[in-house]
């Protein structure tokens, strides 16, 4: 299985498994069932903001914890390569083209709304490779639980910006508009990204020792962050 | 546990907090409801569902509700109801209210109780006391 993983075409296929098990196989039929509750239905008159970020944390919460749990377990080769979180990144969010997009196709052409849903989920698509990066460089940093958090509160923050558009009726470019400011953000990030991984991080720099006898070639201090 | 993983937590719980106490005063019965009434009435609307009385239903209706709702359109929630089974009791209420392009409703949360299922409907009023508002799940 080591060997298939290393594959870019089984990075790929294991983002999109990433976010079939993390949301159609389990929150999506957990939230099915509590919304069918009296009380989940009190709570959206009742607190509708607060039940927005509950149910936005959550997304963040299963897909980035899913994502951790596929990188921790099931990634190979695990390097300081861009290649595997864009991939498994792309993957991710393709599944959830499929997921959501796919059938209501038909009905977007009809009544000519393909090209703003396109939009969206190319902004959708981006994010997720973002979420991605941050991911893999929390084991790249060997901060993963602190880089795993910041991932499920961002993902809740753009699925909160989502919740409070339907709540209080923006306009849908105003919200596209919204999300492309926040991939704006992803992607300086994701360049940064990958333009750090050049430089191996502190953590995994070996000093150099002088031999017995001669000065030292590579100082430590001139290591560069 | 480090300083920052600690505020970050606080953060978290803060803006849940925030997002409560944001919408609860929202949630409260305006004036000129009564809660009781509004209670009898949503269990008043069940009883005409469950036989089928669309007429009485339009009759009781506002004018919006009855645009979007006509006796015709009534049939399409029996024919939903048909898989539910025989009614056997509405189990729990709660009244509440709730403001929509700044008119004031009363929402009735009904939990009924079918042989197969169980269903909870959302049933809003007017301040006429007029159906305005009809949803089931």
């Amino acid at each position: 299985m080591k060997r298939i993983a290393q594959n870019p075409f089984a990075w790929f296929v294991l983002g999109m498994l990433c976010f079939l098990i993390s949301q159609p196989l389990i929150r999506i039929p957990l939230l099915g069932a509590a919304a069918q509750t009296m009380q989940f239905t009190i709570w959206q008159i009742r607190y509708p903001i607060g039940l927005i970020i509950v149910i936005a944390l959550s997304a963040g919460l299963f897909e980035e914890t899913a994502r951790w749990l596929f990188r921790r377990f099931l990634l190979w080769p695990r390097d300081n390569g861009a290649a595997q979180p864009l991939i498994f990144g792309l993957g991710h969010g393709f599944m959830e083209v499929l997921y959501f997009f796919v059938p209501a196709w038909t009905m977007m052409l009809a009544s000519g709304s393909w090209s703003l849903a396109l939009t969206e989920r190319a902004l959708a698509m981006i994010a997720h490779v973002f979420f991605t990066f941050l991911i893999w460089d929390g084991f790249r940093r060997q901060k993963p639980f602190r880089y795993w958090l910041i991932a499920v509160l961002l993902h809740g923050l753009i699925d909160i910006l989502a919740g409070l558009s339907g709540l209080y009726r923006w306009s849908v470019w105003q919200t596209e508009g919204l999300f492309a400011i926040y991939d704006i953000f992803a992607i300086i990030y994701i360049v940064w990204s990958v333009r750090n991984r050049k430089r191996p991080p502190a953590e995994e720099f070996e000093p150099s020792y002088p031999e017995a006898g001669k000065t030292s070639g590579v100082a430590f201090d001139e290591r560069d962050e | 546990m480090k300083l920052r993983g600690i505020i970050l937590i606080a953060l978290l719980l803060g803006v849940l907090m925030l997002g409560g106490a944001c919408a609860s005063d929202s949630a409260k019965l305006a004036e000129g409801f009564d809660a009781d009434r509004v209670e009898e009435s949503a269990v008043k609307v069940i009883d005409l569902l469950n036989r089928q009385d669309s007429a009485a239903l339009v009759d009781m209706s506002d004018d919006t509700m009855k645009g979007v709702m006509p006796e015709a359109k009534y049939q399409e929630v029996y024919d939903m109801m048909k898989e539910w089974g025989a009614f056997k009791a509405n189990e729990k209420t709660e009244v509440m209210g709730q403001q929509s392009n700044g008119v004031d409703y009363a929402v009735a949360i009904v939990k009924s109780k079918y042989e197969k299922k169980n269903a909870v409907w959302t049933i809003s009023f007017d301040k006429e006391m007029r159906l305005a508002g009809l949803f089931v799940k």
